[in-house]
């Protein structure tokens, strides 16, 4: 490998470790900030913590721009890499909708917990950075992943409302779940992240079976990570029918939507680095 | 029976066994997985377990017979269902009540009103709230939103048709072949024999009528070394045309007579030796595989084909390209050495010369017209879900009803889907209709589902 790139890496990696704690600091003040808004009633706190979020992406995305930008190719390869693109995405869908959806604005101190505790793991895994095989250099891959992390972001504030709604019914008393609106609609805001990553999902499957026509001349090989997938997506069809039928609605779409979530968990971030698959052959530990 | 296939809970129970037949197929390794080794070392690890799946094919449960029964359940449920759809999409276009019906399940609100100008005031609200369509009735007015909404589901279930008929008819009848091929070698798919070969169960042999010479394969690498890309100039044509020139790389497949070429990752050097002796010359090329990660050494071994010699290789490339080889009778070393290309080395009485070195990559070929069904499918399967999700269909209706007290207007709403932010919403365009026609008081009466 040439000299003047592993020096090239080397130095970025030292900016970007810095770029993501700074990121990491920034997302504490805001759930601090939160929480603050929620234990003293101060709803400009809340408003704050949200504008402090949006700070926390500057030097988040600087370190994601520049680490694509370096290594030639998105996001997609290492733990570390792909977590802290996950939680980027969840953020960045979650305050673009809080903006438009007064309404969920303090389902943050749910969310921006949760991202930090993932990106904290994430950045803790190893950094180095990995050149990008034949198989992968697809348009199809990059809306692939691009889709499945949409997908992770919204199933993860849908999981966010349904904490939210669970802790109110079991009548957890913070004073700034008075500021969300009524349970019915906490419950179908829920319900509508879940129909975006049921959306985001299906894109991602089928970009999927692009990409393996076109690499591997099959659409679908019954691989542990594209049949796991298949179970996380049927999952969240079980729940649209369950919640359009019977009328799970509330407590139990709430627990069914929490159990999707721990599933998808076990997609995304856990299985591509145990299961042996020609799906994960190229993807590092 | 079609009453039981179109039943909600026959969904859910179908759901829920093809979740439990993955979960199944990731806890017992499935024989013909990506890892044969896996399936393996669970077999030898459970003696008694690995037979009893073996007889209930859990171990190929994806082409077991219960699986294909679920598949063909699901299938014909689902037909059943997208048949439905499309009969009340029929129905829905073909009634044309003349008045508003009151119906259950409504969010109904009530208040006096001058009638004049009403129509206009509804129009504007319930453009306000995505209410774009609007249609006069005989006593009142009708506002719509989001209409292709409604034919969400129909269009999903009929992806999924579709999906399982193009997944059935790949099993059923696609073609698959592996191939390799020494630079400037051609494959003749009516007489060359494909290194391997397998075909759907009501498929013939896959004998594909075309021709593949590889003119150049083209490796590129990243400065560390790894392989960026992995591309192939070849001439291609159906059997008795003239070739064409085309590209295959990886992630870019070339289509020729209906088979579909893709470049594998898999390449390496063939070497060209000829081995002289008593009179008699036997040449041969052999493939070897990169032996490093690098792909500077490549390596292999093999018997040498009409002698009784068996001979080891490593060629290395790069400025001054070098074989080294070990040929061995018995077991026994006959002779070793290295090698530039022109050059040879004794064995025996003989000799054996190193003549040649070319590239090596290999092709999958297939032929499956389903293809194209699976990404209809697939567009489909997401159309449908978009409508559901990001169109909930609503309507509201406004009855009027004169009397000698005066006109009263009812206001009803409703909404398929999110019914808590739709009750947000009525109320909301209750209120805005008060404020445009100026009511300052009203006669409430809600009634709901």
């Amino acid at each position: 490998m040439k000299k003047e790139s592993i020096v090239q890496e080397l130095n970025w990696l030292k900016i970007e470790a810095v770029l993501h704690w700074t990121s990491v600091a920034v997302y504490i003040v805001s759930t601090v900030l939160y929480a603050h808004s929620a234990m003293f009633k101060k709803k400009r706190s809340a408003v704050r913590a949200l504008y402090c979020a949006v700070v926390g992406l500057v030097p988040h995305s600087a370190a994601l721009i520049g680490r694509w930008i370096v290594q030639g190719h998105g996001p997609y390869m290492s733990r570390y890499e792909v977590i802290s693109s996950d939680v980027w995405v969840t953020l960045v869908l979650f305050i673009v909708l809080a903006f438009r959806w007064e309404r969920i604005k303090p389902a943050g101190m749910i969310i921006l917990p949760v991202s930090l505790l993932l990106m904290a793991f994430g950045l803790l895994t190893d950094p180095g950075m990995h050149d990008l095989p034949p198989s992968l250099r697809s348009i199809w891959l990059v809306m692939h992943i691009t889709f499945a992390k949409l997908a992770a972001g919204a199933i993860i504030c849908s999981f966010g409302l349904a904490m939210v709604y669970l802790l109110r019914e079991r009548g957890v008393s913070f004073s700034f779940f008075a500021r969300f609106p009524s349970q019915d609609v906490i419950d179908e805001y829920s319900y509508k992240f879940a129909g975006f990553g049921l959306i985001f999902w299906t894109i991602n499957i089928a970009a999927g079976s692009i990409w393996a026509e076109y690499s591997w001349g099959r659409f679908w090989g019954w691989d542990p990570i594209e049949t796991w997938s298949l179970i996380t997506w049927l999952m969240y069809g079980l729940f649209a029918h369950l919640r359009l039928f019977w009328k799970w609605n509330g407590v139990r779409s709430a627990w069914m939507l929490t159990a999707a979530f721990i599933l998808s968990l076990f997609t995304i971030f856990i299985l591509p680095f145990i299961a042996q698959s020609l799906h994960t052959e190229y993807f590092i530990q | 029976m079609k009453r039981y296939l179109l039943h909600r809970r026959t969904a859910v129970v179908v759901i829920v066994a093809f979740t439990i037949i993955c979960c199944i197929a990731l806890f017992i390794p499935q024989r013909d997985a990506y890892s044969v080794d896996a399936y393996r070392m669970w077999t030898e690890q459970n003696g008694v377990m690995a037979p009893f799946a073996a007889f209930l094919q859990l171990d190929t449960i994806f082409t077991s017979y219960m699986f294909f029964a679920l598949v063909a359940i699901s299938w014909i449920a689902v037909s059943f269902s997208v048949w439905n759809g499309l009969k009340l999409f029929r129905k829905k276009n073909q009634r044309n009540d003349a008045a508003l019906i009151p119906r259950k399940d409504h969010l109904i609100f009530s208040f006096p009103v001058v009638s004049d100008g009403l129509a206009d005031a509804a129009a504007r609200v319930g453009r306000q709230f995505g209410f774009t369509r609007f249609i006069q009735k005989e006593n009142g007015y009708q506002l719509f939103r989001n209409i292709p909404g409604r034919y969400g589901s129909t269009i999903l279930h009929a992806g999924f048709v579709l999906l399982i008929a193009a997944a059935l008819g790949t099993y059923m009848f696609q073609k698959k072949g592996f191939i390799q091929l020494i630079e400037r070698d051609t494959f003749f798919g009516w007489q060359t024999e494909m290194l391997s070969e397998e075909h759907g169960i009501f498929a013939d042999r896959f004998v594909p009528d075309i021709l593949l010479s590889l003119d150049t394969f083209t490796p590129e690498y990243y400065p560390s070394g790894s392989v960026k890309a992995l591309s192939s100039s070849v001439l291609s044509a159906r059997q008795g045309d003239a070739p064409v020139r085309g590209i295959v790389a990886v992630n870019h497949p070339l289509v020729v007579d209906g088979v579909s070429i893709y470049q594998t990752t898999s390449f390496g050097y063939a070497v060209g030796l000829v081995l002289e002796q008593s009179g008699d010359a036997v040449q041969s090329y052999f493939c070897l595989d990169a032996a490093d990660s690098l792909h500077t050494i490549f390596a292999g071994s093999s018997d040498y084909p009409s002698t009784e010699f068996d001979i080891e290789m490593e060629y290395r490339n790069g400025v001054l390209p070098q074989l080294y080889v070990v040929i061995r009778k018995n077991g026994s070393i006959v002779s070793s050495g290295s090698l530039r290309r022109g050059e040879f080395l004794n064995v025996g009485d003989g000799r054996l010369s190193f003549v040649d070195a070319r590239q090596w990559t290999g092709f999958i070929l297939t032929e499956n017209p389903f293809v194209a069904v699976a990404f209809v499918s697939f567009a489909l399967i997401l159309a449908g879900i978009v409508m559901l999700y990001l169109f909930p269909y609503g309507t509201i209706d406004l009855r009027l009803q004169t009397d000698d007290a005066g006109t009263t207007v009812t206001v009803e709403g409703y909404a398929e889907r999110e019914k808590g932010m739709f009750r947000i919403e009525y109320d909301d365009f209750v209120k805005e209709l008060f404020v445009e026609k100026g009511v300052h008081r009203a006669r409430t009466e809600l009634v709901e589902d």
